[in-house]
């Protein structure tokens, strides 16, 4: 594997990662009954904004996996 | 003369003539309105327009933003998912809409945006909450989170990616915005390597979006159609509904889009073939059949064994107050499929009649989005209150029409700084 697309593959990882580690463990958790106050606030302030960053990692090592320089980028 | 200079001068990249002037023009004026209405709204607070509580208010606390916001989040659908099938099937009559149909996606979703922030009374604290105290599990941030933030930063990234071999074309001319290419091409010079690398990135991301795209569309549906309290939002076909809406509303767009975009620039009527319009044609017709048979189901289960208040919900829309809106939808769509089936019929797509199809599902939707909204919380609530009543103001419409005309204006002011279409294949050779 390329140093390309092992730095695209671990930051997809990692953003994936991110995003299921802030939806199950800092958000707020599941459980019954869902509108009670232990089941609405995040274990984590800015949980959702972890996840969304999460989300958008996944997207940015397309980036990376074409920007990055390398062979045949010249010719 | 080169063929990067040809193709500039053919784009119309650059290029500011009188129609475009007054467009822009045009567009900016009422933009400038639609700036002083939200203004009115900040000063005075959401009094200025005609939402207010229902219950004891005895109103509307959704109405023409949030119509907007789910229309807009739908016309967003079609674009991004027209780029990744003709990447994923390879449907080569549809290559050159690509590039307007993942403009209209971001512009779309920006406006989406925009529209949440003018329902909000203070649209700061609303931002700023939703990141910090927001649930992730739940419909609303699905929707605010996947939509805002994962479907818009990937429509950027695939907008951009797929601009790079154009903007190397580009930048090989002299010209103002030489630099702005540059940025742009970011390296990229078209070579083999390059090409091979650019087509696994956007099939793995064509592949990464379309099931994004179901579930943001899907989970806007769920913000309606898990209200269990509300009659004529609690609707298993709430989500499926969303998305073939989203889909048809779209689609619409582009056709026109598509068709002025070939009117406007006479060198792209070579790339935007009538069999572009055919298979837009199609899907309209399809979809729109589809979402007629949701209309009747629903209509039917709810007028047929719905409870008493969904039952009178069901007679308001059929021939009460929300009358006018169900039928402009209703006939609206049925108008255009109607449309579809004689030029089916025919074996010939004509391009008006595509684009006539195109303004009549959106006008359809429109409608459709705003007897979605409304009717459920002015008449659907299952506590002992009187009807409500919602009738927009001034301020709502202005800043609605303003919105859409920014929208217009960022697609204008696009088009003069990068080809809508791409450029054709032979000209990187």
């Amino acid at each position: 594997m390329s140093t390309r697309a092992l730095l695209a593959a671990s930051i997809a990882l990692a953003g994936f990662i991110l995003g299921v580690v802030a939806y199950f463990v800092l958000a707020a958790p599941w459980g019954f009954p869902p509108d009670s106050v232990a089941h609405s606030n995040p274990r984590v302030p800015f949980a959702p904004a972890i996840f969304v960053a999460g989300v958008m990692m996944v997207f940015i090592a397309a980036i990376v996996y074409e920007l990055w320089p390398g062979n045949g980028d010249h010719t | 003369m080169s063929i990067q200079a040809r193709t500039l001068r053919d784009t119309g990249v650059g290029r500011w003539g009188p129609l475009s002037v007054a467009a822009g023009a045009a567009l900016l004026a009422i933009v400038a309105v639609g700036i002083a209405a939200y203004s009115q709204q900040l000063i005075h607070g959401e009094v200025v327009t005609g939402l207010r509580d229902w219950g004891t208010q005895g109103g509307s606390p959704w109405g023409l933003y949030i119509a907007f916001v789910v229309y807009f989040i739908g016309v967003s659908f079609a674009g991004i998912s027209i780029a990744a099938l003709v990447r994923l099937l390879r449907i080569e009559a549809l290559q050159p809409i690509t590039r307007m149909a993942e403009l209209l996606t971001i512009v779309s979703l920006v406006l989406g945006a925009f529209s949440v922030l003018a329902d909000l009374g203070q649209p700061l604290r609303g931002i700023t909450n939703l990141f910090r105290y927001a649930r992730p599990q739940s419909p609303f941030f699905g929707t605010f989170s996947l939509v805002m933030a994962g479907y818009l930063f990937a429509s950027l990234v695939y907008f951009y990616l797929a601009g790079r071999r154009d903007a190397y074309l580009l930048a090989q001319e002299p010209s103002r915005l030489q630099w702005f290419y540059r940025w742009w091409a970011a390296g990229y010079r078209d070579t083999p390597a390059q090409r091979a690398r650019h087509e696994r990135t956007s099939f793995l991301l064509a592949i990464a979006i379309l099931p994004l795209l179901v579930t943001a569309h899907s989970t806007l549906g769920l913000v309606f159609g898990l209200m269990g309290g509300r009659p004529g939002w609690f609707s298993a076909l709430q989500a499926p509904g969303f998305v073939v809406l989203a889909g048809v509303s779209g689609l619409g767009h582009i056709a026109v889009m598509a068709a002025l975009v070939r009117w406007l620039l006479p060198s792209t009527r070579e790339q935007i073939r009538p069999a572009t319009f055919r298979l837009l044609g199609i899907f309209l017709m399809v979809l729109g059949m589809i979402y007629l048979y949701f209309t009747l189901i629903e209509v039917l289960t709810a007028g047929y064994a719905g409870h008493e208040r969904e039952q009178e919900l069901v007679a308001l829309l059929l021939w009460g107050t929300y009358a006018p809106y169900f039928w402009a939808g209703t006939v609206g769509l049925g108008a255009a499929v109607t449309i579809g089936l004689v030029q089916g019929l025919r074996g010939s797509w004509n391009i008006g009649a595509v684009v006539a199809m195109g303004i009549l599902v959106n006008i359809a939707a429109i409608a459709k989005r705003l007897i979605i909204v409304t009717p459920s919380l002015t008449h659907g609530s299952l506590l002992p209150y009187g009807h409500g009543v919602y009738i927009p103001t001034w301020v709502e419409v202005a800043i609605i029409v303003g919105l859409m005309s920014l929208g217009a204006l960022a697609i204008l002011a696009f088009s003069k700084l990068f080809p809508i279409v791409p450029l054709e294949s032979e000209h990187a050779s």
